[in-house]
């Protein structure tokens, strides 16, 4: 077969150029539609290649419903929560919806330890990380009013998304042996919310 | 890069090797389009971001470059992708779908591939773009070398310099037909950059002047991509979250003190006094119904049913100690409440509390009254044509401290221990017609009532004796017991 001329080198160096620009336009324009269109139908994706999931062992109950108490009560209690995403994430924990009423919360001191060990059931068996684990130790009004998103969430609980880690949360309280008499029938009441967001 | 042949015959061109040269140059320009869709919308203010997680997928991948145009004065139209500054991570670009307003007129969004809405909404100030053109893939390599993964990121590498090798071969080879000479662009020009395609050869300077310049706009671009596309990443976050509440109430009094004086009594004997031998009971109710204890046959002491309150409390011996008020004057009441502390083992019995028509000594006249039977029990009982009581069942010498309140009013007599109901009658709505009685406290007369204690003496610690002049509310009764902590 004959070579090719220097003619035929040459034009086939133009074409590239268009074809290409043509084939990018074409690729970008079809992703873009799939990709930004608002008529596209926007379904939950098990397509997903990894992914974040956190759940706790309080099987729906409140961490503390405590409707009784006076000034000198105390207690805790602990709750496990499990990361068994596949992604690292980081864990925060935060507040909602705090309310009180007659500004019981500022005579609530509040103390959030993380460890291991223990469960919602019961806290035996609970050990504080050995260092970094004291989340929050103050007032209870400190507490739902400073974590409140997750970027102001307590926690340094980073899973690895190798399997299924579980780390547990004892929330203690103490109600002021000076609270005033102002504070009767006060309450107290707020959620509780860890979010694990990938990193 | 590509060995050049310094013998004296070069090689001729083959179709195949220019099907290979033409491939591998549409690949590069491929690539160099892409790179230009990234990066070009930079030039008219576009925001190209490199997508960094997958949380969007299937409509966005890891790798992609989404590039978002200014939202300008418009509105998000509801379900379009927006990059907006990510609530949760100040420094961070984050590209969620807007699903929906909140109430507070914030922008909720939500990754496609979460099961939940985003929990930081963000106010529209906060959003830099509308997402608007895709270009898949081409920032993958940047992805890897973030993560460090070296292996595809070498892999790709190679395929690229392979890919490269191949579009600048050939130009030391000749052609079949001779007709015209050799391209002196071949051999004089140097490669300006190991990254891009060699011009082809060409016979004119003019050719080999653009396609000089179409490669150093293609660096430009690739340089450009590369700068953008590190420089913002737009995170698409996988999120999840697990919940429980707390709620916590103090009961309704912290002190005992604060919840006798919430309630309005109309006599109250704290009976704080620090003198076993005075003979002057205060009155905190604050009407100056100021008592008489008898001079001894008391004891005062620092225990207490109120853990949180301050004061103190009185032991009667059972044989001489007493406390009485003041008269009070006209028809005894007929709706009131009377509430005592006590802590006894006696097994002797005696008056609580009740009213009486003498202030010292025994009555001929005594009912609406508290008292403890031989075996403990507690008895409230009003006269009304011939003794009515309701009992307690178990006994209350027991040595530690129980509040007993009495109640009369229109709904009958009720009787209550530490706070709940422990037995009523409806029938009975009022009590003998005296006129100026006395408050009478652990000692008077109970001579004919039911199960009479062999002393009319009480001998125990009492305190925080209340008369009120309404009928206490079992909420009330509950609130008062409970304030003892």
């Amino acid at each position: 077969m004959k070579s090719p001329s220097r003619r035929a080198l040459r034009l086939s160096h133009w074409l590239v150029w268009p074809l290409a620009a043509l084939a990018t336009c074409a690729v970008v324009g079809q992703a873009s539609y799939s990709a930004f269109s608002a008529k596209v139908s926007n379904t939950g994706s098990t397509l997903a290649a990894g992914t974040v999931v956190l759940s706790d062992d309080d099987s729906g109950s409140a961490l503390l419903s405590l409707s009784n108490l006076k000034p000198g009560s105390s207690g805790s209690r602990c709750i496990a929560v499990t990361s068994s995403g596949s992604l690292p994430s980081a864990v925060k924990l935060y507040t909602t919806d705090a309310a009180t009423t007659r500004s019981l919360s500022s005579y609530v001191s509040w103390t959030v330890t993380q460890g291991t060990g223990g469960s919602y059931s019961s806290c035996s068996g609970f050990t504080a990380l050995s260092s970094g684990s004291s989340l929050y130790s103050g007032t209870l009004a400190g507490f739902t009013s400073g974590a409140t998103t997750y970027a102001s969430g307590l926690g340094s609980w980073s899973p690895s998304g190798n399997g299924s880690e579980t780390r547990t949360f004892q929330f203690a309280y103490t109600v002021s042996s000076t609270t005033p008499d102002s504070a009767q029938g006060g309450t107290s009441s707020f959620g509780l919310t860890w979010e694990a967001q990938n990193s | 890069m590509t060995a050049r042949a310094t013998g004296t015959a070069p090689r001729l061109w083959t179709w195949r090797h220019l099907v290979a040269v033409t491939l591998a140059r549409s690949l590069l320009a491929g690539l160099i389009g892409l790179a230009a869709w990234g990066a070009l919308p930079a030039a008219i203010g576009w925001h190209p971001t490199t997508v960094s997680s997958g949380s969007m997928m299937p409509r966005l991948h890891v790798g992609d470059v989404a590039v978002s145009r200014p939202l300008g004065d418009h509105v998000p139209p509801l379900s379009s992708v927006l990059l907006f500054h990510d609530p949760d991570h100040p420094d961070r670009l984050r590209m969620h779908r807007f699903v929906r307003v909140d109430d507070d007129g914030l922008l909720v969004t939500r990754g496609d591939a979460n099961n939940a809405d985003d929990s930081s909404p963000v106010p529209l100030s906060a959003v830099v773009g509308i997402g608007t053109l895709r270009v898949p893939w081409i920032a993958l390599p940047i992805t890897w070398l973030r993560e460090g993964r070296w292996l595809p990121l070498g892999l790709v590498g190679a395929g690229l310099v392979l890919t490269l090798a191949v579009a600048t071969s050939g130009r030391d080879r000749g052609f079949g037909d001779d007709d015209e000479p050799d391209d002196p662009g071949a051999g004089s020009t140097p490669p300006a950059s190991d990254d891009e395609a060699q011009p082809p050869p060409s016979t004119s300077a003019a050719w080999s002047g653009a396609h000089a310049g179409l490669r150093r706009l293609g660096v430009a671009l690739g340089a450009g991509l590369l700068v953008t596309a590190l420089a913002t990443t737009a995170d698409a976050k996988f999120v999840a979250t697990t919940t429980s509440t707390v709620s916590l109430g103090l009961s309704g009094y912290a002190t005992c003190a604060s919840a006798v004086a919430g309630l309005g009594p109309s006599i109250w004997y704290r009976m704080d006094e620090t003198s076993s031998t005075t003979t002057s009971a205060a009155d905190g109710s604050g009407n100056n119904r100021t008592g008489v204890y008898g001079s001894a046959g008391k004891t005062t002491t620092t225990a207490k049913p109120c853990a949180q309150d301050t004061g103190r409390a009185m032991t009667f011996d059972g044989s001489s100690g007493y406390l009485s008020s003041p008269q009070i004057t006209g028809a005894l009441p007929n709706t009131f409440s009377l509430a005592i502390w006590f802590r006894t083992t006696t097994a002797t019995g005696g008056k609580l509390i009740g009213f009486g028509n003498q202030q010292t000594g025994a009555s001929g006249i005594y009912d609406r009254h508290l008292y403890m039977t031989n075996s403990g029990q507690v008895v409230f009982g009003v006269y009304t044509g011939g003794v009515k009581t309701v009992a307690t069942t178990r006994a209350y010498n027991d040595g530690a401290w129980h509040l007993g309140v009495a109640t009369l009013s229109s709904a009958g007599m009720r009787l209550y221990l530490d706070g709940a109901l422990i037995a009523s009658d409806t029938s009975t709505t009022a009590g003998e017609g005296v006129t100026n009685g006395y408050l009478r406290i652990a000692y008077d007369n109970i001579d004919n009532w039911t199960s009479t204690p062999s002393s009319r003496f009480f001998a125990g610690t009492l305190d925080d004796a209340a008369l009120f002049p309404t009928a206490l509310t079992a909420a009330q009764v509950s609130a008062l017991y409970a304030s003892a902590g």
